[in-house]
């Protein structure tokens, strides 16, 4: 059995050059370090700005990067990308943190510190990306209006020749729509595609009454027209409301599971 | 042949506009006894089923029995034409693949469906009894279910000995609505069971499609621990509308 790994050590109320040591101890074995305390900020680069004197939890990460939180909101008041070189030192009582990286550079001074912490964490899962292509077929399969009222899903990853086609359904009107799905911004190679897969179904069916469109959260200028001309359609598809769309159908169970069981359901 | 005069035309109209909240097309069954349908949304996830009996029409004659394919676009359109004192004539001859639908009140409109094919297979009814009913205002349980969709997507029916209740929680924040016998919300209250609470969630989207029904007196509400919900209407005419929805499968 190897050595127990610590994945957290604790310095509460550390003195500055012991926090400046862990920190710089963290930084060479490239280990993530959180400190809290009073701090202010003043930063160079993409714009130059200054922060006050405020407690606030600083963030080195193992990549370099450096992030500076207030207790309120998600984003941070200020931070170095990640890829900084990073440094620490005591200076007249206080802790100061510099990080530098190419033009941009940031100048973190803690007067006081309540507790630093340096991370020995383990983390190699990837990142399940929500909103993705199929997410938002999916929630079209289960509530066909985020598209259009009266249309009808047919079937999903149809195989035509140039590859498989997201979606196809039924409008009000009894016209075929074939819909492809795009998690980003819809490009003219998005739309390239949906042409490939209208043209090859308008070729086998004889029909050219065949609906496109290319639904995505938006669609640059370019592909917009590429898409207009060939007579295609854009559908702008929210992706957050396609998983609030999921999260209220998928948890749902069938009716049909009780229609099966009949009366095991029965008080 | 069917030849059938309904009293109140705009009953009908508030029938199936509820229907086509949950269903686009739906196969109505004539025969002699009534008229009747059931359909199940195409997520399998609610189920629509009505009946009107003989009597409640002024005159009704199928020679026939029949099981017409209706598009409910296109019926709900002419419905909706309908005005408050007009009687509905529906005739159907088998040679057309259409239904005649006439307003009369003192001039006499007549509008002409065009019927669709649709397979004849009515969904069973699931064979379920239920712990919970509780007889309620229509209006009172349409706006609890969109006081709840303020902050979920979900409902949580919650029965206790002497009080219904519907609640959610989310990110957003909390609901909780209270219904009482004493409140006079609640017509009846029957609670069926030893245990503590009986409870079932279920999704908001779907509850807002199966409490959109106008010109219901009163709506039956029952339920198990994480079993459908049923909701039945009486509209007046005679009709009996309900729904089914299934329960959410995350619920305790």
């Amino acid at each position: 059995m190897g050595e127990q790994r610590e994945a957290v050590r604790l310095f509460n109320n550390p003195g500055a050059q012991e926090c400046a040591d862990v920190i710089m101890s963290a930084a060479s074995k490239r280990r993530a370090v959180i400190v809290l305390g009073v701090c202010e900020v003043s930063y160079r680069g993409r714009t130059s700005s200054e922060l006050a004197r405020g407690e606030r939890l600083v963030i080195v990460k193992e990549d370099g990067s450096l992030l500076v939180h207030r207790t309120w909101g998600y984003k941070p008041v200020n931070y170095m990308p990640p890829g900084a070189m990073v440094y620490a030192k005591s200076d007249s009582g206080s802790v100061v943190i510099s990080a530098k990286r190419g033009s941009e550079s940031m100048r973190v001074v803690f007067h006081k510190v309540y507790l630093v912490a340096t991370l020995n964490f383990r983390d190699d899962s990837s990142f399940e990306q929500k909103g993705t292509e199929a997410q938002m077929r999916d929630a079209v399969v289960f509530y066909p209006e985020l598209v259009e009222k009266g249309l009808r899903v047919l079937t999903h990853e149809f195989q035509v020749k140039s590859g498989f086609v997201d979606l196809m359904a039924l409008d009000s009107r009894g016209r075929l729509v074939v819909i492809e799905f795009k998690a980003n911004p819809a490009k003219t190679a998005d739309v390239n595609q949906l042409i490939a897969y209208v043209s090859r179904l308008r070729a086998l069916s004889k029909e050219r009454g065949i609906r496109g469109v290319l639904a995505a959260p938006s669609i640059n200028k370019a592909a917009r027209k590429l898409l207009v001309d060939s007579g295609l359609e854009f559908k702008r598809l929210d992706k957050d409301e396609c998983l609030r769309v999921l999260e209220e159908f998928k948890p749902t169970m069938s009716l049909l599971s009780f229609i099966e069981k009949g009366d095991e359901h029965s008080a | 042949m069917i030849e059938a005069v309904f009293p109140q035309a705009k009953e009908w109209g508030a029938l199936f506009s509820s229907v086509s909240k949950i269903v686009d097309e739906i196969s109505v069954s004539f025969k002699k006894e009534g008229v009747s349908a059931r359909a199940m949304d195409n997520a399998h996830l609610s189920m629509v089923d009505f009946y009107i009996p003989k009597n409640a029409f002024e005159t009704y004659t199928v020679i026939e029995e029949a099981n017409l394919g209706i598009k409910l676009d296109d019926l709900n359109s002419v419905l909706k034409r309908a005005t408050k004192n007009d009687k509905l004539r529906l005739s159907f001859d088998p040679s057309e693949n259409s239904l005649v639908l006439a307003f009369i009140s003192q001039i006499k409109r007549e509008f002409v469906v065009n019927l669709i094919e649709l397979g004849s297979n009515t969904p069973p009814m699931p064979n379920l009894s239920y712990e919970v009913t509780a007889i309620a205002d229509p209006t009172a349980l349409k706006e609890a279910v969109k006081d709840v969709g303020v902050v979920s997507d979900f409902a949580t029916f919650e029965a206790e000995p002497n009080a219904l209740y519907i609640k959610s929680k989310s990110s957003r924040g909390s609901v909780s609505l209270e219904f009482t016998k004493e409140s006079g919300y609640l017509l009846d209250y029957q609670v069926k069971s030893d245990k503590k609470k009986i409870r079932a969630s279920y999704g908001i989207k779907y509850l807002e499609y199966i409490t959109s029904v106008d010109e219901a007196v009163s709506v039956s509400i029952s339920f198990s621990n994480s079993a459908p919900l049923k909701l039945e209407y009486q509209i007046p005419g005679d009709i009996k509308l309900s729904f089914l929805l299934a329960p959410r499968a995350d619920d305790e």
